[in-house]
């Protein structure tokens, strides 16, 4: 409570005197006179409890029945304190532990340019990890969203390993992650009229390259921005705003 | 302390089983309480009743034996007495030096030779005791807790515990033989 640590008495030495600990434990008579002195206050400190201390415990047990059950029936796991301490410093040797092994797993698929590419590209100009495989114009001009149609896809094509080409990472968010920019602009309604109906979005995918399936040369825009849904906004003005009728 | 019960009695109150709650109720709330009110008198009341909600709250959690048992409801009275004196007090003088006065402290000190199977003249003279010993002395006597738990109470060794404890009953030890032997006054 006060939050002093050092005590003076610990590395005192106990002065010889009487056995306390075994008469507090039962185990050695009050013999001397100091001896019985103490142990009829101790008798009187550890008496039952008095009218006084017991009063209302009828009602406060009630009330605190009351309150059990109306707690929930795990509200908490209560151990021994050294457990406790032990659970503690377990969790910050496990967190630690954790962020260890991800923080080295990054830098790993950093150094060897696994990271989808708009990360590896990130790692490159931070750390000096190895650019995506194909982005050097990219990385040059720094920024994500290149204009379609630029041939400088095309030579890199080839050199474009399984490991490394973005568009052979399954779990990369956009199913063109070169160009990650374009993929928001076609959910949003106002990036719409970027991709007008009947044109070709991404001559930057040449049959040749595309290893995507889903997405086929004549078929490369139209999971994202349907022709005819590009002129759909998801809250078209004017009655349409309402969309919930039912609320007045 | 409830001896061989004590798993069933936590288990009935753990269900809440009123008579098993009781009996946890009536053995640990005297020295709860004659603990609390040694360090201060003021606050004991209200921190002994946020320490049964607390205790009530998360009774179903508790795995372990009777001398765990006590020694974390006196720590969670601790705690509990801590944050009532932070947030009453708000003055200079710290918990410790404001535990209050019931008044048999300040009576005859011969009253506490001749009645000293009285409990609360019992607590007027460890009261008087310094803080730690007094602290000390009351988690090994009155809340029955072995050195290791007294410890861990109160954030200090199981050596430096026992010495506070071993210089309170000296201490005590001495100043009730100096009253016994005052003029008038029959040990």
């Amino acid at each position: 409570m006060t939050g002093r640590h050092v005590d003076p008495t610990e590395t005192a030495a106990d002065e010889p005197g009487p056995d306390w600990d075994a008469m507090l434990d039962g185990l050695h008579l009050p013999e001397t006179e100091d001896e019985m002195t103490v142990a009829h206050l101790v008798a009187a400190l550890q008496a039952p409890g008095t009218p006084d201390e017991l009063r209302g415990a009828e009602s406060a047990v009630a009330a605190l029945v009351a309150a059990r059950s109306a707690a929930p029936a795990d509200s908490g796991v209560v151990v021994p304190l050294a457990s406790r301490r032990t659970r503690r410093t377990g969790l910050v040797v496990g967190s630690a532990l954790v962020l260890t092994i991800a923080f080295a797993g990054t830098a790993a698929a950093a150094a060897t340019g696994s990271l989808p590419a708009p990360v590896q590209r990130m790692a490159a100009s931070l750390f000096g990890a190895p650019a995506p495989a194909g982005d050097t114009q990219v990385q040059s001009t720094g920024g994500p969203a290149r204009p379609s149609g630029q041939p400088s896809d095309g030579p890199a094509a080839p050199q474009t390993t399984p490991g490394s080409q973005p568009g052979a990472t399954p779990p990369a968010p956009s199913p063109h992650p070169s160009t990650p920019a374009s993929v928001p602009s076609a959910t949003s309604p106002g990036a719409a009229p970027s991709t007008p109906p009947g044109q070709s979005v991404r001559p930057s995918t040449p049959p040749g390259q595309t290893k995507r399936p889903t997405t086929g040369p004549g078929q490369s825009n139209r999971p994202t921005t349907p022709p005819g849904q590009t002129n759909r906004p998801t809250s078209p003005p004017g009655p349409a705003g309402k969309p919930h009728p039912t609320h007045s | 302390m409830i001896g061989d019960r004590f798993d069933d009695v936590l288990a009935g109150a753990t269900r809440g089983d009123e008579p098993a709650f009781a009996e946890l109720y009536r053995d640990l709330h005297p020295p709860l309480l004659r603990y609390l009110r040694a360090l201060s008198w003021e606050q004991a009341e209200d921190a002994a009743s946020e320490t049964w909600l607390e205790l009530t709250r998360s009774l179903s959690g508790f795995v372990g034996a009777e001398p765990s048992f006590r020694a974390w409801v006196f720590t969670i009275a601790r705690r509990k007495l801590i944050d009532r004196v932070r947030y009453e007090a708000r003055r200079p003088s710290s918990a410790w030096d404001d535990r209050g006065d019931p008044g048999p402290a300040t009576r005859d000190v011969a009253d506490d030779v001749v009645e000293l199977d009285s409990t609360y003249r019992a607590l007027a003279l460890v009261r008087a005791l310094p803080r730690d010993q007094a602290e000390a002395v009351l988690l090994r006597v009155v809340g029955g807790l072995d050195y290791a738990d007294v410890a861990q109470v109160m954030g200090r060794t199981t050596g430096a515990v026992r010495v506070l404890v071993h210089r309170g009953l000296r201490r005590l030890a001495s100043e009730l033989g100096d009253r016994a032997e005052a003029p008038g006054v029959t040990p």
